[in-house]
């Protein structure tokens, strides 16, 4: 078993690294204060081809694979988690969807433009109604000839107010799971975002409510096939999956960091806090859970890579890597006491961020229903399917 | 679970419909812009709360710490941040306890009337690294120090202020510091994580001069005094905690109860029950622990080893308590609309408004373990 990275995985963590830390690493603190998409750090990651890795060198990517793209967000988590989640939902997940379902003509119309970063893409299928529970989607999208149109409303939408295309979901039919994916271009007459939501953390993460009021797309705009919309969303979901779990990975490593620092340099009566075995053994026992959260996060991309069926694998990533990283945050913001206990402190902010790691991109009550199912524990029914 | 008295049981009742008419529609508001509620401040002097430890002479109730304690637990139910203005009168045990009756009848009163505001050093670090004096002659005293965490700390009219002798490492004496002497700058703590509707504030003592008639009780029993008042903290952060608990697991029910997937509520669901339960009985066993402690205090027999429990005990209770209340909540729970995010943030103050976890347990171990070769 050779758990080293290869030598081009490593290459790439290098670039990496020096370019966050010359291009990001200044900018956070302006960022998070500002509370907007980073524009400017968008086209630059655009530029030096940080977009869009994962497509096919002919729209503009790298052909990176899924290991590569868990070390991209776990590198930039560590700065960054709202930045990194916005930027990797706008030029890499959520545009990945036209990769896999898309036409040809969507693939060339729109793919290059997400790769240089003049396109930022946006993923919509969560309503009031329907979080864990996908069927109760009620966003509407009606066949009139040619065209399709679409009456609904989404929440919690990633990059909304600064998105150039959204993938929404709705439903074009009555049956249980009955669903389209449609493109809906920003500036469509009936499209608007109608809210941005204040967080917990993320502030700099946009995060909105959509209305579509009577939108109108030509047929073209379906993305994959008409009634079974879901389905390439599925097939990507391992890979959706790892990149959660990689940016809870990236934050638990980097409060560990913190942490490790602050209870070396602390003191208390006249001793660092390391002093205490109490405090040491915390830190101990934080450092094992980062451990395990990396090897369940990269074993679950090196089987996408090699081609092996990972639900399971990918699922337990998940749920523990964001579990760990709310713990681990939770434990540094404690160490820290009072000097942490400003929104602007990196430990708050990291505590801040957390606790929607094990929210989105499928609870951890879900992931837990995910591998019991591929446990054989689960054939029909419990939560999420 | 715990028989409290049909007196305790008013007070409850009492508390309890101050704080659901006076905080929900201004709570946001003050969080977010870090306001104090001067007017629901105001309201609770005059309806009776505040200070209702100290003795009617002064302006108080003379009740004992457990009536304070569900004073607490039932203001910090509806919003950490607006409960705390029962935090108005933070260092009056000082002068309940050891001081002079001029000092008494001086400061006091002031505080049950919403008048005036104290503050003091909260911290366990407190009074080894934060204020020293030195002695002018026996009449004056010299003071010089700082500290970072000073609740109340720009907005109290007189600090308590435990400070150690220069000329005697060990030797801590307590001063009131009138908000008037010369010397003292406090700048208030911004964009706080947590119960933001609170002053805490940096506090620097450049030579401030006070008069030997300032000294709560006698010189060289501050470290005492400090232990008696971090006793005390660890039952007002077990009951804040307690109260923070109480608040989201009723908001925890309430979700589970209404907000359906998969075809029924999600309180159908043996994960979310499981939850439900595992809060339900961690908040009543840290309010029985609370409850047992603040009563032993009123009845003279302080368990120490309780009183310990009952503190690291409640605030963990709390810190898991708001993040499993919002993760139930799902997305919204993460919204600051819906009240949840926000005693998440609000309860991780309470782990160092007084002695620290680890220390707590440090001390029902040394009592435990007894003297060790």
């Amino acid at each position: 078993m050779d758990f080293s990275l290869t030598k081009e995985q490593l290459q790439f963590q290098d670039r990496i690294r020096a370019f966050l830390q010359e291009e990001l690493a200044p900018l956070v603190e302006e960022i998070e204060s500002a509370a907007v998409f980073p524009m400017d750090f968008y086209r630059r990651m655009g530029a030096k081809g940080l977009l869009g890795i994962n497509f096919p060198g002919k729209y503009g990517g790298q052909d990176a694979d899924v290991s590569m793209c868990a070390l991209l967000i776990e590198e930039m988590s560590k700065l960054c988690s709202g930045i990194a989640g916005a930027v990797t939902t706008a030029g890499m997940t959520s545009p990945s969807l036209l990769l896999a379902a898309g036409t040809e003509a969507q693939k060339e119309k729109y793919l290059h433009g997400v790769a240089t970063g003049e396109t930022i893409t946006s993923f919509a299928i969560t309503e009031p109604n329907c979080g864990s529970d996908v069927t109760n989607l009620s966003t509407r999208a009606v066949a009139e000839g040619d065209s399709y149109r679409i009456n609904g409303g989404k929440v919690f939408i990633t990059n909304g107010s600064v998105a150039n295309i959204f993938l929404i979901v709705a439903r074009t039919g009555d049956e249980r799971k009955r669903f389209s994916v449609f493109l809906v271009e920003r500036e469509t007459p009936g499209f608007s975002v109608s809210k941005k939501f204040r967080k917990l953390g993320w502030a700099c993460q946009d995060t909105t409510e959509i209305t579509l009021d009577d939108v109108v797309v030509p047929r073209e705009n379906l993305v994959g096939p008409e009634g079974k919309g879901l389905l390439p969303a599925m097939a990507q979901v391992s890979f959706t999956r790892i990149m959660m779990a990689a940016t809870g990975l990236g934050v638990a490593e980097s409060a560990l960091d913190h942490a490790l620092s602050h209870v070396k340099e602390k003191k208390q009566m006249g001793k660092p806090l390391a002093s205490q075995q109490g405090i040491r053994s915390a830190l101990a026992r934080m450092a094992v859970e980062v451990e395990a959260a990396r090897f369940l996060v990269y074993r679950a991309a090196w089987m996408l890579d090699k081609g092996l069926r990972n639900r399971k694998e990918a699922a337990m990533a998940k749920f523990y890597a964001t579990e760990v990283a709310k713990r681990v945050t939770k434990e540094t913001l404690r160490l820290y006491g009072i000097d942490g206990f400003s929104r602007k402190h990196q430990a708050a902010i990291f505590f801040s961020d957390t606790p929607v790691f094990t929210i989105a991109d499928g609870t951890s009550e879900i992931q837990l229903e995910n591998i019991s199912r591929e446990l054989g524990l689960l054939q029909s029914g419990g939560m999420g399917s | 679970m715990f028989d409290l008295s049909d007196q305790q049981k008013d007070i409850r009742q009492a508390a309890r419909e101050f704080a659901e008419g006076e905080f929900p529609d201004i709570a946001q508001e003050c969080d977010e812009k870090e306001i104090f509620p001067i007017d629901a401040w105001k309201e609770a002097g005059q309806s009776g709360f505040l200070g209702v430890f100290i003795d009617e002479r002064f302006n108080g109730a003379g009740l004992g710490i457990l009536d304070y304690a569900i004073l607490l637990e039932e203001f910090w139910r509806v919003d950490p941040g607006c409960g705390n203005i029962l935090l108005s009168t933070l260092g009056s045990e000082f002068i309940q306890d050891y001081g002079s009756e001029e000092q008494k009848t001086e400061y006091l009163p002031p505080l049950t009337k919403a008048e005036a505001l104290m503050g003091v050093v909260a911290g366990q670090d407190h009074a080894y690294e934060d204020f020293r004096y030195t002695k002018n002659d026996g009449k004056d005293y010299i003071l010089n120090g700082s500290s970072r965490f000073v609740f109340n700390g720009s907005t109290a009219a007189h600090l308590v202020v435990v400070a150690q002798d220069s000329a005697s490492i060990g030797k801590f004496t307590t001063f009131i510091v009138e908000g008037w002497r010369p010397g003292i700058e406090a700048t208030k703590l911004c964009d706080k994580l947590g119960v933001r509707a609170s002053d805490v504030a940096e506090v620097i003592l450049a030579n401030v001069t006070v008069p030997s008639g300032n000294i709560i009780g006698i010189e060289g029993q501050g470290r005492e005094q400090l232990d008696a008042f971090l006793e005390k903290l660890s039952i007002y952060n077990s009951a804040q905690a307690i109260g923070a608990s109480q608040g989201c697991l009723e908001k925890a029910i309430r979700y589970s109860r209404q907000r359906a997937q998969f075809g029924r509520p999600i309180g159908w669901f043996h994960m979310v029950q499981f939850k439900i339960s595992e809060m339900a009985t961690r908040l009543e066993a840290a309010r029985t622990f609370c409850y047992e402690a603040a009563l032993g205090f009123d009845q003279g027999r302080i368990d120490r080893k309780v009183l310990s429990m009952a503190s690291w005990f409640s605030r963990e209770a709390a810190s898991l308590v708001t993040a499993e209340t919002l993760q139930i909540h799902g997305g919204y729970g993460y919204m600051k609309d819906l009240d949840v995010e926000r005693f998440y943030r609000d309860v991780q103050f309470l782990e160092f408004f007084g002695t620290s976890r680890e220390n707590e347990k440090m001390r029902t171990a040394q009592i435990l373990l007894g003297k060790l070769e």
